[in-house]
């Protein structure tokens, strides 16, 4: 059996989800996605390395992430919104 | 469109002076553009977040699928959810017609608790549950009284399982003060779990 990473949050779950109307379930499916596009876009000030995430949610949701992966593959959530049109465009384009 | 939240095309857009919070509010902020997307590489797979859902493949008669896809409709779900929703729910009903589940409420269970609520005033209980919402109280009721997992909890009242966690989370709450308004605030949710389940 496949291990699974683990994910945790930047800031508090529940003012994300009264922020971006995300809860952390569907930032989890969209992070998870196959067809997710996952993009490196830099480190964060220890040197952990920074991505992008564009995915869609069971429900077809798509969302727009930023994430750190940490030590011991922990994935650090920083935020989560829905994605904007140029990003579910290339989504979409992507999964087609 | 408006110069300050443009889309960025590639990461060298990201000013270098900002702290790892103001990094992350401007990414959310702009976001990334089509052609940073089509024309970047994506991360090497072992670099990807690990499902821990592996997709199948099923087949169905378009008949039921049909039927499916309406129910979903009319629920406004989509017809996956629902299907995965309907397995979880059968399973659970399956499970603990076999005694695989611990965590359904058997006859003697119920014995015990009746015996540990009877130190409880069941009608300052009954008078506090009804003074929370509806939905609060459903949670409650269904998670200690039924005994249900809090994904089966989510499930019969349709929402997210962080939903139904936030509505566990505050209903506990508001019965605790509820209920040391009267004088018998419940210590922990075992005692909670007691004087339910035997209500």
């Amino acid at each position: 059996m496949q291990q699974r990473d683990e994910f945790e949050w930047d800031d508090n779950e529940d003012k994300l989800a009264a922020r971006h109307g995300v809860d952390r379930y569907e930032a989890e499916e969209a992070a998870t996605d196959p067809r997710a596009s996952v993009k490196r876009i830099g480190a964060d000030r220890v040197g952990n390395p920074e991505y992008v995430f564009v995915g869609k949610t069971d429900d077809g949701r798509i969302l727009f992430m930023v994430g750190v992966l940490k030590r011991d593959r922990i994935w650090r959530i920083g935020s989560a919104r829905d994605a904007k049109f140029q990003e579910k465009r290339a989504y979409r384009k992507r999964s087609r | 469109m408006n110069q300050q939240t443009k889309p960025i095309d590639s990461p060298k857009e990201i000013p270098s002076n900002l702290s790892d919070e103001e990094r992350r509010d401007f990414l959310m902020e702009h976001g990334v553009s089509e052609s940073f997307l089509e024309n970047t590489d994506e991360a090497p797979e072992d670099e990807r977040p690990r499902p821990r859902t592996k997709p199948i493949n099923v087949r169905f008669d378009d008949f039921t699928l049909s039927r499916l896809k309406t129910l979903a409709d009319s629920r406004n779900v989509g017809y996956q959810t629902l299907l995965k929703m309907f397995v979880q729910e059968r399973l659970y009903e399956e499970e603990k017609r076999e005694g695989v589940l611990s965590a359904g409420v058997t006859q003697e269970d119920r014995t015990t608790r009746q015996t540990a609520s009877s130190q409880y005033d069941a009608d300052s209980w009954r008078h506090a549950l009804a003074s929370l919402d509806l939905e609060k109280r459903e949670a409650l009721w269904l998670y200690f009284h039924e005994g249900l997992l809090l994904e089966d909890v989510s499930i019969r009242l349709g929402l997210s399982l962080g939903a139904a966690h936030r509505l566990l989370k505050s209903g506990i709450q508001e019965l605790k003060e509820e209920l040391r308004e009267s004088g018998a605030e419940p210590e922990d949710e075992a005692s909670i779990r007691a004087v339910l389940s035997a209500l």
